[in-house]
Order: structure tokens, then sequence, then C-alpha cells
């Protein structure tokens, strides 16, 4: 039993690492639903990769992936910068559901449809190899180390979102960079877990550690060790209640947050 | 069609007996038919991944039952199969669940034709 949950809990820490830092950013930017509509837009691309006859698994359907990630990145940071009357969270749960049908009318004329529907909603965190988890952690620790790196920008970036209109070239361009990486860690991440985790990784641990913490350092630190509890916590309850990993994971999260919510205000 | 269920009765007598796991309940009166005997599902609820203990105790079910072969439809990504497959050595097949599913199975007929076949070389049972 032991071995059958020791790669995915490697797996949970992994994700944690990287969505935790990039939940500060999205909860920042007031972007929630941008990994969902980010990663919509990445497994129609996967989507039609099927359709044409590529590999599931393959190389040439993840550049397939990618590419319309990238287009999405371009999307998104090209929409703040103009000017418009429009928010962004608009166009982004638009563009979220306009993929989903667009999947679902390309899915209607094969056998496989509902199995990658719903593979892509709730994943198999269970069946992650360690192969594809080193993988995984090599892309991740190469985004952290960029994002560390350029930290002050694109923290800048993030904190003059509510500002519209005419930005200058820099942020745009770190706004761009910010969406690619990040569709690039949620393309990854959706495979390994699903829609759902990814979205409890991203922004659960944030909301908590917004509860509690000031500054960015702490609530970085109070979101991994959250996360990392949840995760373990999730587990346990998956084992001791014989029920399905990624599911009891996303709801000892919530169970946590709402603990930690009435805490705070018992507090107050 | 009853001339070729004669005909695959004795053809195919080998499989009588055989055990194996499906990933979801797709062929209940073929496997009754030819005595073949489904020890377990994969997904006994369509769409709801197995839980750890579920998946564990399908793993010692392999191991101590000498269970020799996997088989899921078609269409599904053999992910789940392939990772029990890596714990266990068990074989994992794709049968075709019904008419064009799979090269082959070009009519009802060579739909079963296609799976016994399938089943027979994964057991590595002879047939004629």
């Amino acid at each position: 039993m032991i071995d059958l949950i020791l790669w995915p809990l490697v797996a949970t820490f992994v994700i944690t690492g990287i969505h935790v830092y990039l939940g500060l950013h999205v909860v920042t930017r007031g972007v929630i639903f941008v990994d969902l509509a980010l990663a919509q837009v990445a497994a129609l691309g996967s989507a039609i990769g099927i359709i044409i006859g590529l590999e599931h698994d393959g190389y040439s359907s993840y550049i397939l992936a990618v590419s319309f990630t990238i287009m999405g990145a371009a999307f998104f940071a090209y929409v703040r910068s103009s000017k418009q009357r429009i928010p962004q969270e608009a166009i982004i749960g638009i563009t979220y559901v306009v993929c989903t049908a667009a999947m679902i009318l390309l899915f209607s004329k094969s056998a496989e449809g509902s199995e990658h529907l719903n593979h892509l909603l709730v994943g198999s965190i269970l069946f992650v190899t360690p192969v594809k988890i080193g993988y995984t952690a090599l892309l991740y620790i190469l985004i952290g180390i960029i994002h560390w790196k350029y930290r002050d920008q694109f923290f800048k970036t993030s904190q003059s979102h509510y500002q519209r209109g005419d930005l200058d070239k820099s942020t745009r361009f770190w706004d761009f960079l910010f969406y690619v990486t990040f569709g690039f860690v949620v393309t990854s991440s959706v495979k390994i877990a699903g829609v759902l985790l990814v979205f409890s990784f991203l922004i659960i641990p944030t909301v908590a550690a917004l509860l509690f913490k000031e500054s960015i350092r702490s609530r970085l630190i109070f979101g991994w060790i959250f996360s990392m509890v949840g995760s373990f916590l999730g587990m346990f309850v998956s084992i001791v209640f014989d029920v399905p990993t990624g599911a009891s994971i996303v709801i000892t999260f919530g169970l946590m947050l709402a603990i930690s919510g009435f805490y705070f205000l018992f507090k107050e | 069609m009853d001339k070729a269920i004669l005909d695959w009765e004795k053809r195919f007598v080998n499989l009588q007996g055989k055990k194996l796991i499906y990933y979801h309940n797709s062929w209940p009166y073929f496997s009754n038919y030819f005595g073949l005997e489904t020890v377990e599902f994969l997904e006994p609820k369509p769409g709801i991944t197995p839980s750890p203990a579920k998946l564990n105790h399908i793993i010692q079910r392999i191991k101590s039952d000498d269970i020799m072969v996997i088989a899921s439809e078609s269409y599904f990504s053999d992910r789940v199969p392939k990772f029990i497959a890596s714990k266990t050595g068990v074989k994992t097949v794709k049968l075709a669940q019904s008419v064009g599913a799979m090269e082959g199975a070009d009519s009802y007929i060579h739909l079963f034709e296609t799976n016994l076949k399938i089943l027979s070389q994964a057991f590595g049972v002879e047939h004629d």
C-alpha cells in the first residue's frame, strides 16, 4: 500500500512548490480562473491532436498543446493591455466555456470523448510514474529559477494589475512571460492531477495564507506547509475511507480552509 | 451466426476457465458464454477512478490468483492497465467493444473473431 501512494505524494509536493507561488500572483491579479481557462485552451490543442490522429501522450501532441497555451498567454496579456471596458475575468470565463464547448464538438464524433473529458477534470494522480515526476520537477525548477531571478519584475507586473490601458512595453513583456510560464505549469500539472486538483493547489493554500500572513515570504511558507499537510491528510483520508485520491485531497483542502476561516473570525 | 457460434465454441475451447480483469463491465455475456471468469473490474463505476485500497486489492488479487490478462475497451487510454502491469507483469490487451472499434472488427461476426483471437494470444492458448 505504501508504495502505491509514495509517488503520488511526491507528485503533490512537486506541484505544491510552484503552484502556491503562482497562486500568490494569480490571487494578487484577481484572475482566479485563468488556470482553468489556460488548461482548457491547452486541452483543446491536445484534443485537436487526438482528432487528427496524433499519439495521446506523444511529443507532437504536447507541442500542439503548448503552442495553444502560448497563444492563450498572448491573448490574455493582450486583453489586459488593450483599452477596454470589459473585466478580464469575463474574457477568461468566456475562453473557458468556448474551449470546453469546442472540445465537446470535436469529441462528439469519436468514441474516446467522455474518457478524455473526464480524465481532464479528475486526473489520476495515483497513476503518475517516477519518470513523469522527474521531468515535471525539472520543468518547474527551471521556471522557478526564471521567476526567482526576475521576481521584482514579475511581482511589479502582478501588483500593477488593476492599472489598465496604456501599459509600457516592459510590463507587457513580463505579463506575457508570466502567462507563458504559468501556461506551461498548468498544462503539465493538469495532465498529472486534473483540473480540480490543480485549481485547489493554486488557490486554496494562498487564500488561507492571506488570512494570517502579510509578507510574500511568510505567505509562501504558510501556503507550502498548508498544501503539503493537506496533500498528506487527503491521501490518508482516501486510504482510510476507500475513496478516489484526487477528490479527497480537494475536500481536505476545502475543510482546512473552512477551519482556518473560523479560527480567523474567532480570533478577530 | 448460429454456425459461427458452434465454430467458435470448438475453436476457442481453451479459453474456458481463464481468469481476467476488465476495465469496465462491457462484455458480460461474451465472457460468460466462452467460460471466461471475470475476477474484477478496474472501474466498477465507470468514470470514477479506483481508490488506493481498491488498486492495492486488485494488485494483490492478480498476484495471488495468478491472473494473466487485463482487457479494456479499445478507446481507453491504457495508463491504468499499464500501471498495474508495471507492478505485476500482467498482460494488457484492448478488445473491440463494438463493430468498427478496431481493425478487423468490421462486422458482428468479425468482432467476436477478433476479440477471441486477441484473448487466446494473451493467455497463450492454442486455437484453430
